[in-house]
């Protein structure tokens, strides 16, 4: 009566773990012949090794657009659920014990892990699920908040630090985030004195030659020169994105990342700490540095 | 047993479109889904910004400036110039420029080039083939390609083509570019006009160079 409490129970752990799997299973199952089955496995490979191809693409996408709050994640759902599972899983670890009938017999002390093991696995899972959401309505929330009213958010979670003595809380926030996603996509020119592109270099030497020598300007150069000046003065707004820092953003619109302090200048009442930035926060972000 | 082979096979056809093209969700066409180019020595991969909930919040987004002089301008220059869009300047750039046949000019001041421009782009300032008198006009055709013949004839056979824009549809650098290349005989089926010129590069996530250096 036990032993078959025991195999269902571990049949549930392991339908739990492959259920995944199950399609794939029952596929293989509904082959006729050898050789539709060859078939058929021959194609579930191909389809198996292209999902990963997909997969990679599918992240690629997703990894920006899921906004999880490390913070708050660690509240709801804290590190010791590891820690109990890691316990258990030393304790069922053991070779468990086979019977007559080859099924697998554990001892009282191995079911108890299992079950606990079950429980933390779902209840992690569904608290993860949980956490998602929250954070993302969070994040949503912080974004209209600032956007729309401007005000202080000194409420708000703040996730987002630069300075190194908090680089712990940095990390934990990066690790979701995509560097390859680039919001300005824009290349800043290495400075290099050779192997420049033979026109080029040639036209502004050119060029360079003729602007010592005239110097007038028509009435349309100057009326779009004041143009030039507004664009450079231009302040344009970044919302602070999960994983941002201020040397990250400052990495992106300047090629630097001690280009922070501009940002900082030109923010004045928003950042009354250079290493607090928050999710959602708009910030001016001045096209040129002077 | 067929059916289920045959869908089998369309879910392995799927999934191939899918991890293709090195994951780039956002393309430039349905067959160009990034674009490399040199620019300054330096090899630049031109793609579209990966984030679909993306916008702009740059300094591209402003609707309103004077007109005069920033008045919006017709489809075309005039009737010999061919006016391109940004399909046409992929193409120009994976082809023309690739095989050093072409070069993408931009025409706008040099401060406006320094800040942001395209790719692979040359910087001509329409203020100097406008002010241009003969003797510069041949100097900058000869680095564009112009050969000079023995009776003295200038020969265009191996010049660039020249894919031109300047910020775009309110912005009539570019004009004043073709009106001056045109002036000093720069053939007329070498030059192509890029409409929608800056903005509407920024304007689909396409990726900018710039040059200024930082000064921190």
């Amino acid at each position: 009566m036990f032993n078959k409490k025991q195999s269902n129970i571990e049949n549930d752990f392991m339908e739990y773990n492959v259920r995944d799997n199950v399609q794939e299973k029952e596929v293989k199952n509904s082959g006729g012949g050898l050789g539709s089955i060859i078939q058929i496995l021959i194609i579930l490979i191909l389809v198996g090794v292209l999902a990963i191809g997909g997969m990679f693409g599918y992240k690629y996408l997703q990894n920006d657009t899921q906004t999880t709050n490390v913070n708050i994640a660690d509240n709801i759902a804290p590190a010791p659920v590891d820690k109990v599972e890691a316990t258990l899983q030393k304790v069922v670890s053991k070779q468990p014990v086979t019977n007559e009938n080859g099924q697998k017999m554990y001892t009282q002390e191995q079911m108890k892990a299992i079950v606990q093991m079950m429980m933390a696995q779902m209840n992690n899972k569904s608290e993860k699920e949980e956490v998602k959401n929250s954070t993302q309505e969070t994040a949503q929330d912080n974004e209209l908040i600032s956007s729309l009213a401007g005000i202080e958010v000194d409420q708000m979670e703040d996730i987002v630090t630069k300075s190194s003595d908090k680089a712990d809380i940095t990390q934990k926030v990066t690790k979701n985030s995509n560097d390859k996603i680039d919001r300005f996509n824009k290349v800043v020119l290495k400075k290099s004195n050779n192997s420049i592109d033979d026109i080029s270099s040639q036209i502004s030497s050119a060029i360079e030659e003729l602007d010592q020598i005239k110097s007038e300007k028509s009435t349309y150069t100057k009326s779009i020169s004041n143009e030039i000046s507004t664009r450079e003065n231009e302040m344009r707004f970044i919302v602070v994105k999960e994983g941002d820092s201020l040397s990250k953003i400052a990495k992106r619109a300047y090629g630097s990342v001690t280009a922070y302090d501009v940002i900082v200048e030109a923010n004045p009442d928003l950042i009354k700490n250079p290493n607090r930035i928050f999710v959602g926060q708009k910030l001016r972000i001045p096209s040129v540095i002077n | 047993m067929r059916i289920l082979k045959i869908f089998i096979l369309a879910i392995a056809t799927l999934t191939s479109a899918l991890g293709a093209n090195e994951n780039v969700v956002v393309k430039i066409t349905e067959d160009i889904p990034y674009l490399t180019v040199m620019h300054m020595g330096q090899e630049i991969k031109v793609a579209r910004i990966q984030d679909t909930n993306n916008i702009l919040t740059d300094d591209y987004t402003k609707t309103s400036r004077e007109c005069p002089p920033f008045c919006i301008h017709p489809t075309k220059v005039n009737d010999e110039i061919k006016t391109i869009a940004e399909v046409e300047m992929a193409e120009f750039l994976k082809t023309k420029v690739a095989s050093k046949k072409g070069k993408v000019i931009d025409a706008r001041l040099k401060s406006w080039y320094e800040l942001e421009t395209i790719p692979s782009a040359v910087n001509i300032p329409y203020t100097v083939i406008q002010s241009a008198d003969k003797k510069t006009a041949e100097k900058i055709f000869k680095i564009l390609g112009m050969k000079i013949e023995k009776n003295g004839k200038w020969n265009f056979d191996n010049a660039q083509e020249l894919a031109v824009f300047c910020n775009g549809v309110w912005c009539e650098q570019s004009h004043h570019f073709i009106t001056g290349m045109l002036k000093h005989g720069y053939p007329a089926n070498k030059i192509l006009y890029y409409r929608s010129g800056f903005q509407g590069w920024k304007l689909l996530g396409l990726t900018t160079v710039v040059q200024k250096e930082n000064k921190k």
